[in-house]
C-alpha cells in the first residue's frame, strides 16, 4: 500500500512535470524562431532601404561611389547592423566600420541566412542579398535575442522545478485521497478476517468504483459470515446432541459404580464403561475440532511468546515421558526469539508429536526436540530413533483415521486423528506440519513450520 | 492398579456437607439435572432444578442461592446472556457453567462474563461437586500458605516440601500437582481437571503424562503398593488418601 501511494505520487509528479517541460520547450522553440524570423524581416527591410538609398544602378555604380554611399548608409544604422559587400567571386568591397577587423564569411551555398560566431561581437545572424554581381551581407548581433532566450530558459527551469515540487505535493495529496478509502477498506477487512465477522466496511457515498468494490466485498463477507455461522451452529448442535446422551451414560455409570462397589467384577465392567465414554468423548472432540479447523471457524488466541521458554517447558514434560519409558531425550537446539502463536494449540500439537515419538521409539533409543529460527519461519522438529515410515506413508499419516504403525504391529490407542489435528493446528497458524525420514539413521522427523512474524495483536471480542 | 474402592468413600456416601448450601441448577436436560439435584441433596444441600431462562430468572428473583450451576444451551435463550444479566444486576454468588460446548473460546467467554468455573459435558458428578465446594471455599476465602497431609508438609511461600521431616526435591510441575492434591484432600481429581489446572490443557493430552507425574510423585514421597498415598480411581482420576 505504501509503495502504491509512492507510485501514484511519483507518477503524477512525473506526468505533470514532463508535460510542463514539453510545453516550455515548445514555447522556447517557437520564441527562438519568432525572434530569428523577426531579425530576418528587419534585415530584409534594411536591404530594401539600402537599395533605395543607393539606387537601382547599384551594381553598375563605380566602386568608390558605391563605397561612399554604403559608408554613409552604414553610419546611420551602425548600432543595429553590420554591413559587408563582396563580389560573387569573393573579393570584399566594403565592410562597415562597426565590424572592426572582423570579416563576415561567405556561407551563401548553405542558404540565404546563417548564424556564425564572430569574435569579438559574439554570435551574429547574417543574411545575404544578391544584387547583380554584388552580394550584400547584413548581420545582426544575436546578443539581445540570446539574452532574452537565456532569461526564458532561466525562468522556464525555475518553473519546471517549482512544478515538479508542487506536483509531488499535489500527487501525494491526491494519492492519499484516492487510497484513503482503500486503506479504510483494508483495515476493516483485516479486522473482519481476524474474527470480527459482524463488522462491515462502510460504503462510501456515490456509485464510483470504490463504492462498488465495497459493496461486493460486503456481500462476500455476508455470505462468509452466514457460512461460518452455519458451521458453528452445526458444530454446537452436534456437540450438544452427541454429548448429552454421553453425559447420561456417564452419570448412570457413576451411580451404578457406587451401588456395585462391593462386587469387583461389576466394578471392572462399569470402569470399562467410563473408558468407553471417555474415548467416545475424545472422538467427538477431535472430529468437531477438525471440522472447525478446516472450515476456518476456530479462533486463534495468538499472542507473542518467548519460544525458548515455551520449548523448555515442553522439553521438561517430554523428558519425564521419555524417562518413564526408558528412552533418551534431549533438546537439540533452542533458538531465542518471540513469535505469536496460540500456546494452547501449539502445546497440543507438540504433545501429540512427542506422544507419537514415545510410542514408536524402542527402549534404549531416544528422540529429540529442536527449535530453530529460519529468517521469517520458526521450525520445531521432533526427531525420533524409531523405525521411520515407508516413503508412501509419509503423507498418508496425516489423513483422518490413519494410524501410525507401531513397532510389533500393534495398533495405537487413538483414533488416528491426532496427526490430522496437528497438521490442522499448524495450518491454522499459516504454517505446516510435514513428516520425513531421517537421512542419518532410521527414524522420523516431524517438522512444524510456523511463520515467525509477530503481528500486532488483533482485538479479540 | 487399585480398582477396588472401599464402600465408605463411594461417590454419594460422603459425610453430610459441613456447610449446607442452596444451589440453583439451570439445566434443560431433565435427567442430567435430576442427577445433579439428587447428588446435592444426598449431601444435605438444598437444590432447585429449573429448565429455562425464564424459570431461572423467576427462581433467582424469589429467593437467594449460594451457588448456580448453569447450562448454556437453554430452550429459550443462552445461559451466557442470563449470566451477564445477573452479574450486571449485582448477583455475586459463584456460578459454575456446565456445557456441551467445550471450545477454549466458549470457556474464555464464560469466564469473562462472570462465571467462576466451567465444566464440560460429559462430566463426573464427583468432579462437579468438588468444584462447587471449591467455589464456596474460595468464596469463604480460607487459603492457607501451609498445607499438610499425614507426615507431608508443604510451604507455599518458601515452595518447599518435607516428608516426615526430610525435605523432598520437586520440579515445578510436580510441586503444582502435589499442591493441587493437597488443596483437594480426599477428593477425586479427574484427569480433565488436572490437565486443566497444571497444563492449562482443555483437551485430551493423548499422553499418559499425568500418570507418569503421579508415579514420580509417589516415588519421591516414598509411597508403597499398600500405601500408595495417591490412589488411582480407574476411569476417573486420582485421589490423595
Amino acid at each position: 500500500m505504501r509503495s502504491m501511494s509512492r507510485r501514484l505520487t511519483l507518477g503524477y509528479a512525473l506526468a505533470v512535470t514532463v508535460t510542463v517541460v514539453i510545453a516550455l520547450a515548445t514555447g522556447y522553440w517557437l520564441l527562438e524562431h519568432a525572434l530569428l524570423g523577426n531579425l530576418n524581416q528587419l534585415q530584409e527591410a534594411e536591404n530594401i532601404e539600402v537599395v533605395q538609398d543607393l539606387g537601382a544602378d547599384m551594381a553598375t555604380m563605380p566602386e568608390a561611389e558605391l563605397v561612399r554611399k554604403l559608408r554613409a548608409h552604414a553610419a546611420a544604422d551602425e548600432d543595429l547592423f553590420f554591413f559587408q559587400v563582396h563580389e560573387a567571386a569573393g573579393r570584399v568591397i566594403f565592410r562597415s566600420p562597426s565590424l572592426g577587423d572582423s570579416v563576415l564569411p561567405d556561407l551563401s551555398p548553405s542558404g540565404p541566412s546563417w548564424t556564425i560566431v564572430l569574435p569579438p561581437h559574439g554570435r551574429v545572424y547574417v543574411s545575404e542579398f544578391v544584387h547583380g554581381h554584388l552580394h550584400l551581407q547584413i548581420g545582426s548581433r544575436l546578443g539581445p535575442t540570446e539574452q532574452l532566450l537565456g532569461k526564458y530558459r532561466q525562468v522556464g527551469a525555475g518553473l519546471a522545478v517549482a512544478v515538479a515540487i508542487v506536483s509531488l505535493g499535489l500527487g501525494y495529496g491526491i494519492s492519499r485521497l484516492a487510497l484513503g478509502s482503500v486503506r479504510d477498506i483494508r483495515a476493516t477487512a483485516q479486522r473482519i478476517s481476524a474474527g470480527n465477522f459482524g463488522e462491515r466496511i462502510p460504503v462510501p457515498p456515490g456509485r464510483d468504483e470504490v463504492a462498488e468494490l465495497v459493496r461486493l466485498l460486503n456481500s462476500t463477507f455476508d455470505r462468509l459470515q452466514a457460512a461460518l455461522k452455519q458451521v458453528r451452529q452445526f458444530s454446537a448442535d452436534a456437540s450438544h446432541e452427541l454429548r448429552t446422551p454421553l453425559t447420561l451414560v456417564r452419570l448412570n455409570a457413576e451411580r451404578l459404580r457406587t451401588q456395585v462397589a462391593a462386587d469387583p467384577e461389576a466394578t471392572a465392567t462399569v470402569d470399562n464403561l467410563f473408558e468407553a465414554v471417555a474415548q467416545m468423548n475424545r472422538l467427538i472432540e477431535q472430529l468437531l475440532f477438525l471440522a472447525k479447523a478446516e472450515s476456518g471457524v476456530l479462533p486463534l488466541a495468538r499472542e507473542a511468546h518467548d519460544t525458548a521458554q515455551f520449548i523448555t517447558a515442553i522439553g521438561e514434560d517430554a523428558a519425564v515421558l521419555a524417562e518413564d519409558r526408558g528412552l533418551r531425550f534431549a533438546i537439540e537446539r533452542n533458538d531465542a526469539g518471540r513469535v505469536a502463536f496460540d500456546a494452547h494449540l501449539l502445546r497440543q500439537l507438540l504433545f501429540n508429536l512427542i506422544s507419537n515419538a514415545v510410542s514408536v521409539v524402542p527402549a534404549g533409543r531416544g528422540f529429540t526436540l529442536a527449535s530453530q529460527r529460519l529468517d521469517d519461519r520458526w521450525r520445531i522438529e521432533v526427531r525420533d530413533e524409531g523405525p521411520g515410515l515407508p516413503a508412501g506413508q509419509l503423507e498418508q499419516v496425516f489423513e483422518r483415521f490413519v494410524q501410525l504403525p507401531r513397532p510389533g504391529g500393534g495398533a495405537a490407542g487413538g483414533h488416528g486423528l491426532g496427526l490430522a489435528i496437528s497438521r490442522g493446528i499448524a495450518r491454522l497458524h499459516g504454517g505446516d506440519l510435514r513428516a520425513t525420514n531421517r537421512t542419518d539413521r532410521s527414524g522420523l522427523v516431524m517438522a512444524v513450520d510456523l511463520p515467525a512474524e509477530v503481528p500486532p495483536a488483533p482485538a479479540r471480542t | 492398579m487399585d480398582c477396588r474402592e472401599p464402600p465408605e468413600s463411594g461417590l454419594f456416601a460422603h459425610a453430610a456437607a459441613a456447610y449446607p448450601m442452596k444451589v440453583l441448577i439451570v439445566e434443560d436436560e431433565r435427567k442430567v439435572g435430576q442427577f445433579i439435584e439428587r447428588a446435592l441433596t444426598e449431601q444435605s444441600h438444598t437444590a432447585r432444578l429449573v429448565g429455562s431462562c425464564a424459570a431461572a430468572r423467576d427462581a433467582l428473583a424469589e429467593s437467594a442461592y449460594d451457588a448456580v450451576i448453569l447450562d448454556l444451551g437453554l430452550p429459550d435463550g443462552d445461559g451466557l446472556d442470563l449470566l451477564r444479566e445477573w452479574r450486571s444486576a449485582g448477583f455475586n454468588e459463584p456460578v459454575l457453567i456446565l456445557s456441551a460446548r467445550d471450545e477454549v473460546e466458549d470457556r474464555i467467554l464464560g469466564l469473562n462474563r462472570g462465571a467462576d468455573d466451567y465444566l464440560a459435558k460429559p462430566f463426573s458428578l464427583e468432579e462437579l461437586l468438588a468444584r462447587v465446594r471449591a467455589l464456596l471455599r474460595r468464596q469463604a476465602g480460607t487459603k492457607s500458605t501451609q498445607l499438610a497431609h499425614g507426615e507431608l508438609r508443604m510451604d507455599l511461600l518458601a515452595r518447599t516440601v518435607a516428608n516426615a521431616g526430610r525435605p523432598v526435591e520437586l520440579t515445578s510441575r510436580e510441586f503444582a500437582l502435589l499442591e493441587l492434591f493437597l488443596q483437594n484432600r480426599g477428593r477425586v481429581l479427574t484427569r480433565t481437571l488436572i490437565a486443566e489446572r497444571i497444563w492449562e490443557a482443555h483437551y485430551d493430552m493423548e499422553t499418559n503424562l499425568i500418570d507418569v507425574y503421579v508415579r514420580r510423585l509417589r516415588q519421591k514421597l516414598g509411597a508403597t503398593e499398600d500405601k500408595p498415598l495417591i490412589r488411582t480411581v480407574r476411569g476417573t482420576g486420582y485421589q490423595l488418601t
